[in-house]
């Protein structure tokens, strides 16, 4: 249903996507997970056709981006991170403007902004000006636009950003609730929030695309490596050092200063899967100086191979 | 396009800048025509009175009639259509509805072709109804010529068109309404007082200078007569604005 090829683009002489290539099946809900200025707006607009790649080719619903940009668009739905909305209209009328501006004719744009005013929980503020309604309802009120003319293809760019946790829940319902009849992308920097309403994740920083699965696919991949958690009492730097410093150890960083009551202070490091990698620390330590009060494997979470997988791309890069 | 047709008409509409502007259009217009009127009515008793050959030499048609539409195209280029086309543009940009608009299923082409004719149906209303002055006095001057009247409203509709197309294009320029007003009152300006150097000097610059100039052209129309050069003027400038707002917003695509 969509599909990038080497995607490239320039904003002058800064690189803002980097041969990007994905493929998302039809029905599939993929999200576009990574920090900000990773490439996840300016891949989402070429798949609008807001502007074309500087080089690459992206297909949407079976046309070119290129040649036949419009074609595309008639079947794509998007809704841009800052909710663009025109404030001295009522809902009703935004909507009614959003369908003929995308080619519905006649009866059938009465049937859809029905429809979709029902589809987005909005009876009760169709008529109201948009200009009057909460944060939430306006957010609303844009993926009522974008669904307006029951495109195959629905592009969310950020779609709960800034909003309060019952407002992302209701959001995150009516996505799941398209997801039935669309193919959907939406971007993101927050991991929780993809995990929990994507089938896929495509992680990207800088332009790049680092990984991509399911979560649970991302999970297996991470079980490559051991989260190890230290509790241990001495120079606090000097530890971290000699951790860090410990070939197969990809990061390390102090989660605990030192604690109330013994004075021992917490260190995590990822290591690669190795028990030796693990003795030969704890012979530093000890020859350091440095009490080991505990240490124990972790099991890692979402959150925690998202900025995982980051690093290394950042360091990769270096 | 006749979405984006209506939706522009209908906030033309609903909102009061473009009342406010045509009733002020039309209470200037009407002050200056009844200012002129009175002025002229005093002349002729005063020709009235005179001995032959010493009376001035005045006529309606040239003093009152050709006058009216130089008076309400001076006031649509530096009060009308600054206001009128400043957020065309300029205030999607500020809110970002340009950029889903380009990614509804329109050409740029079809979204300026909406906004330009939606803003001209605004503006020419207000505008051509500063003419309406002169059919109350049809009964008391016999001699009225209305076709000084009709050459000089059809210059003021083909200014006009050159006027919007170059207001939508400062428009196009910012999310700065304000930049915009200012953009398109300085080219008016630039436009209109070019003729000006030309009276001082000679030769193909200063002929240059005059077949640029806004006045001038506009001045060919009041004359009673509808000249084609100056009608290709005003269908040109239109025109290249129009070229040139399209450039503006379809270089996002190399810009990025």
């Amino acid at each position: 249903m969509i599909k990038a090829e080497e995607l490239t683009k320039y904003y002058g002489q800064k690189c803002a996507l980097d041969h990007v290539s994905f493929e998302i099946k039809k029905g599939e809900v993929v999200g576009l997970l990574g920090p900000n200025a990773a490439g996840k707006t300016t891949t989402m607009r070429i798949l609008t056709g807001y502007f074309p790649p500087t080089s690459g080719k992206a297909t949407v619903a079976g046309f070119d981006m290129s040649s036949d940009p419009l074609s595309a668009r008639k079947k794509t739905g998007y809704l841009p991170e800052s909710v663009p909305l025109y404030m001295d209209m009522t809902v009703e009328e935004f909507l009614f403007f959003a369908a003929e501006a995308k080619g519905l004719k006649g009866g059938t744009i009465k049937e859809r902004v029905k429809k979709v005013i029902e589809e987005c929980n909005l009876p009760e503020y169709a008529s109201k000006q948009i200009k009057t309604l909460s944060k939430g309802y306006k957010q609303r009120t844009g993926l009522a636009q974008a669904i307006i003319a029951s495109p195959e293809v629905l592009i969310l760019d950020e779609p709960t950003v800034g909003m309060d946790p019952n407002q992302v829940i209701e959001i995150r319902d009516i996505i799941r609730r398209l997801s039935e009849n669309s193919t959907i992308i939406l971007s993101s920097h927050i991991l929780e929030e993809i995990a929990k309403t994507c089938s896929r994740i495509i992680i990207m920083n800088r332009g790049k695309i680092l990984a991509t699965g399911t979560p649970e696919k991302l999970s297996e991949q991470m079980e490559k490596s051991d989260k190890i958690y230290f509790e241990l009492k001495g120079d606090k730097d000097k530890a971290a050092g000699i951790i860090s410093s410990e070939k197969g150890i990809s990061s390390c960083r102090i989660t605990e200063d030192e604690k109330a009551d013994n004075g021992s202070f917490g260190i995590e490091a990822i290591s690669e899967k190795s028990p030796e990698i693990r003795s030969r620390i704890i012979k530093a330590l000890a020859e350091a100086d440095i009490d080991i009060y505990q240490m124990k494997l972790e099991k890692m979470n979402l959150e925690q191979i998202f900025t995982e997988i980051v690093k290394k791309g950042g360091t990769e890069k270096k | 396009m006749t979405a984006i047709l209506k939706k522009e008409l209908s906030s033309y509409f609903k909102s009061f800048t473009g009342y406010i502007t045509a009733a002020a259009l039309v209470m200037i217009s009407g002050f200056l025509f009844y200012l002129r009127t009175i002025y002229y009515a005093e002349q002729s008793a005063i020709m009235a009175g005179a001995p032959p050959g010493m009376a001035p030499n005045i006529n309606f048609n040239k003093a009152i009639l050709a006058s009216l539409p130089s008076t309400a195209i001076f006031i649509a280029l530096f009060f009308v259509i600054p206001v009128m086309t400043m957020h065309i543009f300029a205030e999607e940009k500020k809110t970002g509805t340009l950029e889903m608009l380009f990614t509804y299923p329109i050409t740029e082409m079809q979204l300026i072709a909406g906004k330009y004719l939606s803003c001209l149906a605004a503006i020419l209303p207000g505008i051509l109804l500063t003419g309406i002055f002169p059919f109350f006095l049809i009964k008391f001057m016999p001699g009225m010529d209305l076709g000084y009247l009709a050459a000089g409203y059809t210059g003021v509709i083909l200014a006009c068109m050159a006027g919007t197309a170059i207001g939508m294009w400062a428009s196009s320029l910012s999310g700065n309404q304000i930049i915009s007003c200012i953009a398109s009152v300085g080219i008016f300006l630039l436009l209109w007082l070019i003729g000006g150097p030309a009276d001082l000097m000679t030769g193909p610059f200063s002929e240059f200078l005059k077949a640029a100039s806004f006045a001038n052209n506009m001045e060919n129309f009041t004359k009673g007569a509808i000249e084609l050069p100056s009608a290709a003027y005003f269908i040109g400038i239109a025109a290249f604005f129009i070229y040139l707002t399209y450039y503006n917003l379809a270089s996002r695509k190399w810009r990025g």
